[in-house]
C-alpha cells in the first residue's frame, strides 16, 4: 500500500513530536504523585538528584486534604468568574458599537481588536509600571495597602488587566458572530415592527449564542491556564496565596526552590480535568446551540 | 418609541452620539497604551511627580538603553528566531497532517485523526514538569531547540488545514491524476495555491501564540543568548527598577512589532482567530 | 486510438453497493460512445475505471490490446473532462491548458504551440491571460476540452460535460462536439443522462439503470426496437405510453377494443405490458372502424396539452391506464371529456413481458 505509507511518513514528523512532548510527559505526569523527591533537587539541578521514592497515594491525599490547593481551587474559579464573562460583556458590547454603518468605523475595529497585539506580559509590564507597588506610577493604594498587594483587590485588579488584555479577541470572535447573522433576518424583524432592544434580544442574541457559547468555553480553558499575569503582578500574592491560581502552583511547586514534583502533578492533573470537562460540554452542547446547519 | 421618525429628523445628532460612544470606548482601550507610548519617550527624572499626559521633550535615549543595555534588541531577535521557526514546521507538519487526512486513506486513520484532536484536550501545564525534565535530559536547556522543537507539531493546526484541504473539489484531484501529477506534486502546485489564505491564517495563529509564549521560555532558559522578549520584559523590570521608562520603553519595542503585523494581515488575523467559533 | 473494453466488470462500494454489475462492453476505435442512464446507474463509474479513478473489483478493463487495471491513471493514455470542468482556479488559462504537458515534460517552443493551437481550435485564444473565474460557463468548459485535447490521448472520456451550460448553449455545443470528434478522430466516451444527447451525438448508445446494461446499439435502433420496458420509457420525449394489456389473436386487446399488431399473436392469449409511441397512435372518430380494418380501443380524454408545434392528448383507456396521443398544431383535436377512439400503427406496437419487463419478440 503506497497510499499508505506516505500517509505514516506524512504524519510521521508530528507523531513523533506529538509522542516526546505531549504524551509521553502526560502519561509520566500521572507516575509523579506516586513518587517523592527524595533530596532538594531544584530548577538548576535537574536530572541529578537522588531517585525519587514510591509513596503510593500519600501525596494525593495530603493533596486534597491541604488547604493550599482547594484555596487555589477556589481562587482559580473567583478568577475565570470574573474575567470570562466581563471579556464577553465587553466584547459583545464593542463588537455591537462597532456594527454600525458609520464613516470611519474600520478606524474603530481596529483600535478595538488592538489588544490581541499584547501580549499576557506585555499588559501585565504596562499596568504594573503604571500600578505597581513599588515602581509604579500611580502607586495605587486602597485602605493604606498597595492595591495589587491587597487581599481583596488584587485579585479583581488583575482579573481587570486580563480582561483588557483579551478585549480584542474577544471583540473580534463577537464581531465575526455578529456579521455571520444574515441581514434579512434583522431586516424581517425590522419589518414586523420589533424594536431595536428587541431586534438585539429576540434575533441577534439567540442566533449569536454559538459564537458566546464558544467564546465562554476557549476563555474559560484560557482563563483557568492563567499564569503571566500572576507571576508578573502580583510579587506577593502568589506567595501567600491570595492570587497563587492552581497554574502558577504547578509551577512553584515543581521548580522552586525544593522541587515537589508530585504535588505539582497533581494540581496539573486537576487543570487537565477542568479542561477536560469544559472541552467535552462543549462537544455536547455544540449541537444543541447551533440552530440549523 | 418613534424610532423611524427620529432617524428621519435628526440623524446629525444620532450620529454625534454614536461617535461620542465609540470614542470614549476607543479612548478607554488605547489609554494604557497611549501613557505608556508617551511615557516610553520621557527623562526617567520628568516623572518624579507621576505620569505625563504629553510628551514635552520627547528623547528616544529610553528606547536605546532598553535595545542595548537592557538587552531587548537581543531578545527581540531571539523571539524572531524562535517565533519564525516555529511558525515555519508548524506550517509544514500541519500542511502534511492535513494532506494525509483530507486526501490520504489509510489503516487506522480514525485513530490517528483523534490523536491530534487529543493533542489539543491536554494542557501544557500536565506535561510541563516532565518536558522540563526532558530538555534537561537532551542538553537543550538555553538552547533554541528548547524553545522551538516541542511546538513544531500543532493538531490544532492541522484539523484547520484539514478542513482548508476539504473544500478542494474532489475532481481536481481526479483530473490532477490523469495529468500525470502525483500526490506530492498535486500538494505543491494546486492544494498549497489554492488553500494559501487557510494556510496565512493558520501560520498567523501560530506565530502569535509563539511570539507570546511565557511559561515555557521562562523554563528551559537563564541566559540572556536566549531568552525571548516576553520573559525579558520580567528581567528588564527586576534589572531597571528606578527608571521605569526604559520598562515603558522596552514594553512598546516588545509591542510594536507584533502590532504592526497584525495591522498589514488584520484580515489573516480575524480568519485564524475565528475558526471554529462561527460555522459556515 | 484504441478501441477500450470491459469485460465482466464489476465495482462494488465499501457497504457492499454495487455501481457496476459484470459489465461487458466493447467501444470501438474512433466509436463516439454514449452511456446513458438516470443518476445512480452506475455510467459515471463506468466512465471512471476507464481512467483509473476507481479500480473495478472483477473483471477486466483493456484500453487498446492492454490490460490497465493496474495501470496508473496518468499511464493509460486518457483524457477526462469533468462535469465541474475541474480548472484549478489559481491557475491562468494558458497555465491549465499546459498543466497536462507540464508532467510529461514537453519542450517550451512545442508546449507553446501545442496550447496555441488548442486554444485557437476552441476560441480561446483571447482568453489565455484569464483566470477561470473571470470566464463563462461556455468558456470554461471550452479550458476544459481544450486541457484534453492537447494531450492528444486515444481515447476521450466525457462526464455530462454539458449539464451546467443553458440551453441554447448546450445545443451549439451539442453540435460543435460532434464535429472536434470527429476531427480528432479518437474514441469518445461520453456519459450523460440526457437522452437528446445520447440520441443525437452518438454512434451508439449504451443504456445502464442500477449498474447493469440494458442496450447498446445505434440510437435509432434503440429508439426503434427498445430491449426492454425502462429504455423504452427512458427514451423519448413524451416518453413511449405502456399499459395493461392481453396479447391474442386480435392484437393488444385493451377493455373491449384492441390495438392490432403486424404479424399478429400465435401464442395462447397472455397479460403483457403494451408500449405504444404517442406519435404511433392516431385519434379516430367513435363512429368509424378503423381505416385498416383493425381494431380500435376507446378512451376518454383527461387533458390537452398545446407545445405550439404539437398537441399531447392525454388519455384514459377503459382499464384505468393514461396513454399520450401526439397531435400535430394543424389536426383537429378533441376536447377534455371528450370520448376518442384510438389507432396504433401496427408496425410500432410493442410487447414487453409483465414480469421481466423485457421485449416479446412478436414473430
Amino acid at each position: 500500500m503506497r497510499e499508505s505509507a506516505l500517509a505514516y511518513a506524512m504524519l510521521a514528523p508530528s507523531l513523533l513530536i506529538f509522542g516526546a512532548f505531549v504524551f509521553f510527559p502526560f502519561v509520566k505526569n500521572f507516575s509523579f504523585p506516586f513518587y517523592q523527591q527524595s533530596t532538594a533537587s531544584g530548577f538548576g539541578t535537574f536530572g541529578k538528584a537522588a531517585p525519587p521514592k514510591w509513596v503510593g497515594w500519600q501525596q494525593w491525599h495530603e493533596v486534597f486534604t491541604s488547604r493550599t490547593f482547594w484555596h487555589s481551587a477556589w481562587v482559580t474559579v473567583q478568577f475565570v468568574v470574573l474575567t470570562v464573562p466581563l471579556g464577553i460583556a465587553f466584547g459583545l458590547l464593542l463588537a455591537v458599537l462597532a456594527h454600525q454603518r458609520l464613516r470611519g468605523i474600520t478606524i474603530f475595529r481596529t483600535i478595538f481588536s488592538s489588544t490581541v497585539a499584547s501580549s499576557a506580559a506585555v499588559a501585565s509590564t504596562i499596568f504594573f509600571s503604571l500600578i505597581g507597588t513599588e515602581s509604579g506610577l500611580w502607586k495605587l493604594r486602597i485602605h493604606g495597602h498597595a492595591l495589587l498587594d491587597d487581599k481583596t483587590w488584587a485579585l479583581p485588579a488583575i482579573a481587570l488587566v486580563s480582561v483588557w488584555q483579551s478585549l480584542g479577541l474577544s471583540f473580534i470572535v463577537m464581531s465575526s458572530g455578529l456579521q455571520a447573522i444574515p441581514d434579512d433576518l434583522l431586516e424581517a424583524a425590522r419589518v414586523d415592527g420589533a424594536s431595536s432592544v428587541r431586534r438585539f434580544r429576540r434575533v441577534t442574541l439567540p442566533l449569536l449564542s454559538p459564537t458566546i457559547f464558544f467564546a465562554f468555553v476557549v476563555g474559560s480553558i484560557s482563563a483557568f491556564k492563567t499564569f503571566a499575569e500572576i507571576d508578573l503582578l502580583s510579587p506577593i500574592g502568589k506567595e501567600t496565596g491570595g492570587t497563587s491560581l492552581l497554574a502558577y502552583q504547578v509551577k512553584r511547586l515543581a521548580f522552586e526552590s525544593e522541587s515537589r514534583n508530585g504535588q505539582a502533578a497533581i494540581f496539573a492533573v486537576g487543570l487537565f480535568a477542568i479542561v477536560l470537562l469544559l472541552t467535552l460540554i462543549q462537544m455536547r452542547l455544540e449541537r444543541r446551540v447551533h440552530y440549523g446547519r | 418609541m418613534a424610532v423611524s421618525i427620529s432617524v428621519s429628523q435628526r440623524p446629525v445628532g444620532r450620529s454625534i452620539a454614536r461617535y461620542f460612544v465609540l470614542i470614549v470606548m476607543a479612548g478607554l482601550i488605547l489609554f494604557p497604551i497611549y501613557i505608556t507610548i508617551v511615557n516610553s519617550l520621557m527623562e526617567p527624572t520628568a516623572l518624579a511627580n507621576g505620569p505625563v499626559w504629553w510628551p514635552s521633550h520627547p528623547t528616544l535615549s529610553n528606547y536605546a538603553t532598553a535595545w542595548t543595555n537592557a538587552h531587548v534588541g537581543r531578545y527581540l531577535w531571539n523571539t524572531v528566531i524562535v517565533a519564525v521557526g516555529i511558525t515555519a514546521l508548524q506550517v509544514s507538519t500541519a500542511i502534511l497532517g492535513g494532506y494525509a487526512f483530507a486526501f490520504l486513506n489509510f489503516p487506522l486513520k480514525r485513530l490517528m485523526f483523534v490523536m491530534y484532536l487529543a493533542t489539543l484536550m491536554i494542557p501544557g501545564e500536565v506535561t510541563i514538569i516532565q518536558n522540563v525534565q526532558t530538555v534537561h535530559d537532551l542538553g537543550w536547556y538555553n538552547s533554541y531547540a528548547a524553545l522551538i522543537v516541542p511546538f513544531i507539531a500543532t493538531g490544532f493546526g492541522a484539523f484547520l488545514l484539514r478542513q482548508s484541504f476539504l473544500a478542494v473539489p474532489a475532481d481536481l484531484q481526479d483530473a490532477a491524476a490523469l495529468d500525470g501529477y502525483g500526490h506530492w506534486r498535486f500538494l505543491r502546485r494546486v492544494v498549497v495555491p489554492i488553500c494559501r489564505p487557510g494556510i496565512a491564517a493558520m501560520a498567523l495563529f501560530a506565530f502569535l501564540g509563539a511570539w507570546n509564549q511565557y511559561l515555557w521560555p521562562l523554563l528551559v532558559t537563564s541566559d540572556d543568548r536566549y531568552r525571548t522578549v516576553q520573559i525579558g520584559l520580567k528581567q528588564l523590570r527586576t534589572e531597571n527598577l528606578s527608571s521605569v521608562t526604559v520598562v515603558f520603553a522596552g514594553t512598546v519595542l516588545a509591542f510594536l512589532p507584533i502590532a504592526l503585523l497584525l495591522l498589514a494581515f488584520s484580515k489573516q488575523l480575524v480568519r485564524g482567530l475565528t475558526a471554529g467559533a462561527v460555522k459556515g | 486510438m484504441s478501441a477500450v473494453a470491459f469485460e465482466g466488470v464489476t465495482k462494488e462500494f465499501a457497504g457492499g453497493v454495487r455501481a457496476v454489475d459484470s459489465l461487458d462492453l466493447v467501444i470501438e476505435d474512433h466509436e463516439f460512445l454514449v452511456l446513458l442512464g438516470p443518476s445512480g446507474c452506475g455510467k459515471s463509474t463506468a466512465l471512471r475505471m476507464i481512467a483509473g479513478l476507481d479500480d473495478p473489483t472483477a473483471g477486466v478493463v483493456r484500453i487498446g490490446d492492454r490490460i490497465v487495471n493496474d495501470v496508473d491513471p496518468k499511464d493509460r493514455d486518457v483524457a477526462m473532462v469533468f462535469q465541474s470542468y475541474a480548472l484549478y482556479p489559481h491557475m491562468t488559462v494558458r497555465k491549465n491548458i499546459e498543466f497536462p504537458l507540464d508532467a510529461r515534460k514537453l519542450p517550451h517552443a512545442e508546449r507553446n504551440t501545442v496550447v496555441q493551437h488548442a486554444a485557437e481550435v476552441l476560441g480561446l485564444a483571447e482568453l489565455l491571460d484569464r483566470k477561470p473565474a473571470q470566464l463563462s460557463g461556455g468558456q470554461r468548459q471550452r479550458v476544459a476540452l481544450a486541457r484534453a485535447i492537447v494531450r492528444r490521448p486515444s481515447v476521450f472520456l466525457m462526464d455530462e460535460p454539458l449539464s451546467n451550460l443553458d440551453a441554447k448553449l448546450r445545443v451549439q455545443t451539442r453540435v460543435e462536439l460532434v464535429a472536434l470528434q470527429r476531427s480528432l478522430a479518437s474514441t469518445l466516451i461520453y456519459v450523460t443522462h440526457d437522452q437528446v444527447e445520447a440520441m443525437t451525438m452518438g454512434h451508439r448508445i449504451a443504456i445502464m439503470r442500477d449498474g447493469m446494461l440494458q442496450q447498446v446499439g445505434p440510437p435509432q435502433e434503440v429508439y426503434d426496437r427498445p430491449a426492454n420496458q425502462f429504455v423504452a420509457q427512458f427514451i423519448g420525449t413524451p416518453p413511449m405510453n405502456t399499459f395493461h394489456a392481453v396479447a391474442s389473436a386480435r392484437g393488444l386487446e385493451v377493455a373491449d377494443g384492441a390495438f392490432a399488431m403486424v404479424d399478429g399473436w400465435a401464442r395462447e392469449p397472455q397479460d403483457v405490458i403494451g408500449g405504444i409511441r404517442p406519435e404511433h397512435l392516431h385519434l379516430e372518430s367513435l363512429a368509424r372502424e378503423a381505416p385498416d380494418g383493425g381494431a380500435l380501443v376507446v378512451a376518454t380524454v383527461s387533458m390537452v396539452e398545446a407545445l405550439g408545434h404539437e398537441r399531447h392528448v392525454h388519455c384514459r383507456m377503459q382499464n384505468d391506464d393514461s396513454i399520450i396521443v401526439r397531435v400535430a398544431a394543424s389536426d383537429p383535436y378533441p376536447t377534455t371529456g371528450e370520448a376518442v377512439a384510438l389507432r396504433a400503427d401496427a408496425e410500432h406496437v410493442h410487447v414487453f413481458s409483465t414480469e421481466t419487463g423485457q421485449r416479446v419478440a412478436l414473430a
